[in-house]
């Protein structure tokens, strides 16, 4: 059976917070296709190129689900949310939505976070376990379209 | 003269004016009363006339009755003399007609001797004939007398009808005249003033000059008073926009300081936070890893703890410099820099080594620098690891150089190295707080910078960064005279 797995796309400029995070995802035992971009302009020049990366990887791009960081070098997850807003309208990446990977975050932070539609949850580094992680995978990602 | 002198003036012909009528208004109403006396006069001789006619005819004499008609006609004459004043007098004299007042005192004269006579009629001492002879000889001379009054009276009143009433009317025009010439010219003088106040595009020296000629005393002193007066107002305006600025400033700053303070205390929670988050996750990972038999995995991840806790020290650490390098120190010492670099070299040891690269220092001081070390020690060493960790992995050879020298009054210290550089956008952020512009090396707190600055500002001193994808050079200037 020829399985294509969903794509993901965890934005996190922390090492350590990453391999959590993926080490968290595998115990799902979901199959995911685990993409990892170390800042927002990373990440961006990663969906900008969609064409190409579109042509290279017709099943693996874009992304269905962002896990995304908010405090990075370089462009952090706020900057990410706006410039990627834009992107939203130029590229075709509807389906593509975003949850929140952070520690912590200001109260003015979450408020702006929240008013773009296609941020979909907030989780706090340390504070879940993956059985929690899974099932806000499944309300996401539809793994019935990815069965052949 | 001034606006007051010539109000008083007009105040004092209105006076006079109103004065001369109401006197000249009694002295005309005076030459009736003349006329009405008079009359009263003759009236009364007319009823002594009567008593005497029945007297000659044969009737008896009765004394108290004559006695009394006498009286009555006396008293015309007194009063015709109290109401001449020495004015009506002189006039008198001058137009020729004061021998009415001599026939006023004729006739009491005549009225004295006629009561005389009727006392010695009582007594006895004259007869009845000679009685009624003497009262016809006086009723002969009061109305003699009567007759000759009338005419003296009658030009008087006259010539003062004549002479009065044109006077009032002089004096009344010559008062209009003068009060309108006084109005206007107070009136002109303020219009004046209004004119030179309201004309534009002088200098102030020339209006100055203009008011000091133009204008009289009074004015000039209100122009003086109100210049002052607007002077104080906008000095006091101009005083009040200060404070209000300062105000605002301080306000501003406050609040500057204040979202520094926050910013600081959330990015500083945060990043305690991470590695500890980090390090939890990990450990359980090793619980599950060893449980499994994957000890490698555990090893792993036992590493991975061990570096966010070196992560976190350093995060301490450096936060703890930055809360200190707010306040002095009373540690200052003479700072020996080749020891500094000895020292600092120890520590970075691992990163040089790590990142291949090569540290040299330099230094020229031409005297003893005694301040406190650990501020130095805290600028260079940020700066030279900053230079290590971002080298440039696709360069021949990375290095970091490291120069210290004084000239005139100022230490220089310079830190150049030829790694990745900071991109132009970012060069302005290189010293907020918590500010990384390197994703594949983020080792740093992210406070390094921000304590060099802080360190620079505490010696009121200076940082200057040129930076290329060929490398950054720091340049760090400082006043001798501050250090210490």
């Amino acid at each position: 059976m020829n399985t294509i797995k969903p794509p993901i796309l965890i934005i996190d400029d922390d090492e350590v917070d990453r391999y959590v995070l993926k080490r968290l995802i595998k115990e799902t035992q979901l199959p995911l296709n685990i993409f990892e971009k170390k800042d927002g302009q990373e990440a961006l020049d990663f969906l900008q190129n969609y064409e190409e990366n579109k042509k290279e990887d017709p099943d693996g791009f874009p992304p269905v689900l962002i896990f995304l960081d908010i405090n990075m070098p370089r462009v952090n997850g706020i900057q990410f949310l706006e410039e990627f807003a834009k992107l939203r309208e130029i590229i075709e990446v509807d389906s593509c939505v975003v949850m929140m990977f952070s520690s912590s975050a200001r109260e003015e932070e979450k408020e702006k976070i929240m008013t773009y539609d296609f941020v979909k949850d907030y989780l706090v580094k340390g504070s879940f376990k993956a059985d929690e992680l899974k099932e806000k995978l499944l309300s996401i990602i539809d793994f019935s379209l990815y069965e052949n | 003269m001034n606006i007051s002198k010539k109000l008083i003036l007009i105040v004092i012909l209105t006076v006079t004016v109103a004065s001369v009528t109401i006197f000249s208004a009694f002295e005309i109403a005076k030459g009736a009363k003349f006329h009405q006396l008079n009359f009263l006069h003759l009236k009364y001789i007319n009823q002594l006339t009567k008593s005497f006619e029945s007297i000659r005819q044969g009737a008896p004499i009765n004394t108290n009755t004559i006695k009394k008609d006498i009286l009555v006609i006396r008293q015309q004459p007194i009063e015709c003399l109290l109401q001449a004043n020495v004015l009506n007098k002189f006039i008198m004299n001058i137009i020729n007609t004061s021998q009415a007042l001599t026939i006023c005192k004729k006739d009491i004269m005549i009225a004295n001797t006629a009561l005389e006579s009727i006392s010695q009629y009582e007594n006895s001492e004259i007869t009845r004939n000679e009685f009624i002879t003497g009262l016809e000889h006086a009723i002969y001379n009061f109305n003699k007398n009567s007759n000759e009054f009338e005419q003296p009276i009658n030009k008087t009143v006259t010539f003062i009808l004549i002479t009065l009433i044109p006077l009032v009317l002089i004096i009344s025009m010559l008062n209009i005249i003068i009060i309108s010439y006084l109005s206007r010219t107070i009136s002109s003088s303020i219009r004046n003033l209004t004119i030179l106040l309201s004309s534009k595009s002088k200098d102030n020296a020339n209006l100055d000059d203009d008011l000091e000629s133009n204008t009289t005393d009074e004015l000039k002193a209100l122009i003086i008073a109100a210049k002052q007066r607007i002077k104080k107002d906008l000095l006091n305006l101009e005083f009040s926009k200060e404070l209000q600025a300062i105000v605002k400033t301080q306000t501003a700053s406050l609040q500057q300081a204040n979202d520094e303070l926050a910013q600081f205390a959330y990015r500083a929670s945060h990043d305690l936070k991470s590695p500890l988050s980090g390090a939890k996750s990990l450990a359980q990972f090793i619980i599950q890893d060893i449980k499994t038999g994957d000890t490698d995995e555990a090893i792993n991840n036992a590493k991975k703890i061990h570096q966010q806790m070196e992560k976190l020290e350093k995060l301490v650490i450096d936060i703890l410099a930055l809360a200190k390098a707010d306040i002095g120190s009373e540690d200052v010492t003479k700072i020996d820099f080749d020891q500094l670099i000895v020292d600092m070299t120890e520590r970075l040891d691992w990163l040089i080594k790590d990142n291949n690269c090569t540290f040299e220092a330099t230094m020229r001081l031409s005297k003893t620098i005694t301040s406190e070390k650990a501020r130095f020690a805290q600028i260079i060493e940020n700066l030279v690891s900053n230079g290590l960790k971002y080298h440039d992995k696709n360069k021949a050879s990375s290095y970091v150089k490291c120069d210290i020298f004084d000239r005139g009054n100022e230490l220089i210290i310079i830190v150049s190295d030829n790694g990745l550089g900071i991109p132009k956008q970012y060069q302005s952020q290189v010293f907020d707080m918590f500010k990384r512009f390197h994703v594949d090396t983020s080792s740093g707190s992210g406070i390094g910078m921000a304590l060099v600055k802080k360190h620079i500002e505490y010696f009121d001193g200076e940082i200057s960064l040129e930076s290329s994808t060929a490398g950054t050079t720091f340049k760090v200037t400082l006043p001798m005279d501050k250090i210490v």
